[in-house]
């Protein structure tokens, strides 16, 4: 069953539909939640649950014909976007990455240790970023969005999204690469 | 070491196939370079990098995400029906929202009846206001007399005229 048909079954009251569709995207939206909100979990939280409730009460406007993905990533978006008007998160991003969560792709300690240097770089680069290239980013790199579908959720060209994504992309290599584990010492 | 031209333009090539799919002949130039350049290399490692930390991370915990979905479909129905009810209400205020400029006229129509007639009332002439006054001065005279006489005799002129009328009647 599409993610269209399941939205169809929504608006037609079927909890069982409604279920699907939570298990299908809840844990990608926290995942992009917690890192649009500088790694709060506990907002991230409130904010998926306020996403599906959204889901639930607007269902009826959603239009046939049109993807839920991206529309699903819209809400969340605006919802960011307003809590970026209220707060600033960028406080949270000192404290924001776990190191034991860092992807092991060495083997050694001291690779380790180096990783999680730059998975903190990352994050930390990433939340420095205005929010509407972060959610570009992370729509991107995180979540595997089309460019199309980027353009959609973001309201602007196509064009526009790879312009963006160009100059982020760039900009973080370029700033990352000192912190490369595998870095030969470029001066 | 001071990047070559040929490096700007390759690592400019490796950013934009991370955002859209590079021509063959491209990705063929890119390969060929790194094997020879680190610094490219180290460029594109860096990106491949980001990527894949961006795209392995740990998982939420699943007790969380049950909790929050226990409680959303705990809130489906009571949302559903509240959903419900709003929309009727909202239907019930479109219905009458547009009758609003009706109501108003309506309103406003009976106002100025009542105004223009309050306001001739007001504006009636002393004379015929001095006129009315002495009508009903002497109706008052009349209601005198005609009670005086129904106490003097037991019965009005009227009565008496009315028994006249029916006596000439009876003997003609």
């Amino acid at each position: 069953m599409t993610d269209e048909a399941l939205m169809a079954a929504i608006q037609e009251q079927d909890k069982a539909a409604f279920a699907e569709l939570y298990d299908r995207y809840a844990d990608r939206l926290l995942r992009f939640l917690q890192r649009m909100l500088g790694n709060d979990h506990e907002k991230a939280q409130d904010f998926l649950q306020e996403v599906f409730m959204r889901v639930i009460r607007s269902a009826d406007n959603f239009k046939t014909g049109k993807t839920v993905r991206p529309w699903i990533y819209a809400i969340s978006m605006n919802l960011c976007k307003n809590e970026y008007r209220r707060l600033t998160v960028r406080q949270n991003t000192e404290d924001g990455v776990d190191i034991d969560s860092v992807p092991q792709k060495a083997n050694d300690t001291e690779s380790q240790i180096d990783m999680a240097l730059f998975q903190r770089a990352l994050e930390a680069e990433i939340h420095k970023l205005p929010a509407y290239l972060r959610s570009t980013f992370l729509l991107r790199f995180q979540c595997g969005m089309t460019i199309r579908e980027i353009s959609e959720i973001m309201a602007c060209s196509q064009g526009t999204v790879k312009s963006r994504l160009f100059y982020m992309t760039q900009n973080l290599a370029e700033i990352l690469k000192s912190y490369n584990p595998y870095n030969v010492g470029e001066n | 070491m001071k990047k070559e031209k040929i490096c700007l333009d390759i690592q400019h090539m490796i950013t934009r196939g991370k955002i859209e799919d590079l021509p063959r002949a491209d990705l063929a130039r890119i390969h060929k370079h790194i094997e020879t350049c680190p610094y490219c290399a180290v460029y594109a490692e860096t990106l491949e990098l980001i990527e894949s930390l961006m795209q392995r991370e740990t998982a939420p915990e699943e007790a969380i995400l049950v909790s929050i979905k226990e409680d959303l479909l705990a809130r489906f129905d009571r949302d559903l029906q509240t959903e419900h009810k709003n929309r009727f209400l909202g239907w019930v205020w479109e219905k009458l929202t547009w009758r609003i400029p009706v109501y108003q006229a309506g309103l406003a129509a009976i106002l100025m009846i009542f105004i223009v007639f309050a306001a001739i009332k007001g504006m009636e002439s002393p004379e015929k206001k001095s006129f009315d006054t002495e009508v009903n001065a002497s109706l008052a005279k009349l209601d005198t007399i005609q009670t005086n006489q129904m106490d003097n005799v037991g019965r009005s002129s009227l009565e008496d005229s009315t028994l006249i009328r029916i006596a000439v009647t009876t003997i003609m």
